[in-house]
């Protein structure tokens, strides 16, 4: 690795250090490198080992880590759960009216029959396309809800690990 | 190497090292390796905890158109520097008792 590659992945991996420690420790190890001179650039970095584990053993003995600047958006992620709760639940309003409203179609299409059965046909073909829109909706509604329940999962994980 | 030189032990020895005259990261890293088993990047966390510890201070010092960091013991430095070596004596002692035999009673 070069000299440039090392303290690049060092800084990299130090992002999450308050800027005074990961400034200290940044110096540190240029100077190091200066140290070694440039002819001993590789081997330095070799020694030094990886940046990595470098890195992991400062942010360890620190307790002043500052939380990653990921989400940015985590009021947005909030809004846009609470949004995909209200769309889950339309769904499942309709879902549970088509599925009721086919049933009963399909349950009045067999009486129907008996008195006449083009008519009772017709009528059970519809109750049948009404039961399955009713259950594509439910199909939707279970889905936006998962996808809401990981947002909101999301968003606790994230809260609880700062 | 049978016996892992960590945590204190390396406090004692930069400590020890510093007790003798100031110097920087590079040199004393250097120094070390060649009396223990260490990696080049291993003395690092040290030297950033004895220093927010108080145990030492640095300055800089600017040389062939770059910058070195040295480190200097202070009192409090000294003074834990004493401790563990007294803490030594004593771990020394202890080994030395069970290695002869003393804990085979009679």
């Amino acid at each position: 690795m070069t000299k440039n590659a090392f303290l690049s992945a060092l800084e990299k991996e130090l992002r999450t250090l308050p800027p005074e420690e990961r400034n200290d420790a940044m110096q540190y190890y240029k100077e190091y490198f200066e140290e070694a001179g440039p002819e001993q650039e590789e081997k330095a970095a070799r020694s030094l080992g990886s940046p990595k584990a470098i890195a992991a053993d400062l942010l360890a003995a620190s307790p002043n880590r500052q939380p990653f600047a990921q989400r940015p958006h985590t009021g947005g992620t909030v809004a846009a759960a609470c949004l995909l709760a209200f769309l889950a639940f339309v769904l499942a309003v309709c879902a549970a009216a088509l599925l009721l409203t086919g049933v009963c179609m399909a349950a009045v299409s067999i009486y129907a029959m008996t008195f006449s059965a083009g008519f009772g046909i017709i009528l059970l073909g519809a109750g049948l396309l009404i039961l399955g829109l009713g259950g594509i909706s439910a199909g939707g509604t279970a889905k936006t809800a998962g996808k809401c329940a990981g947002l909101f999962k999301r968003r606790a994980e994230k809260g609880g690990s700062q | 190497m049978a016996f892992a030189f960590g945590g204190n032990l390396l406090d004692l020895l930069v400590l020890a090292v510093l007790k003798n005259g100031d110097t920087y990261g590079y040199v004393l890293t250097q120094r070390a390796k060649s009396v223990i088993d260490i990696s080049d990047s291993t003395l690092y966390p040290v030297l950033r905890r004895l220093q927010k510890e108080g145990f030492l201070f640095t300055y800089d010092q600017p040389f062939q158109g770059r910058n070195r960091r040295y480190y200097s013991i202070t009192p409090n430095g000294l003074a834990r520097l004493s401790a563990y070596a007294a803490e030594w004596e004593s771990y020394k002692k202890q080994v030395d008792f069970i290695l002869s035999g003393g804990m085979c009673g009679d």
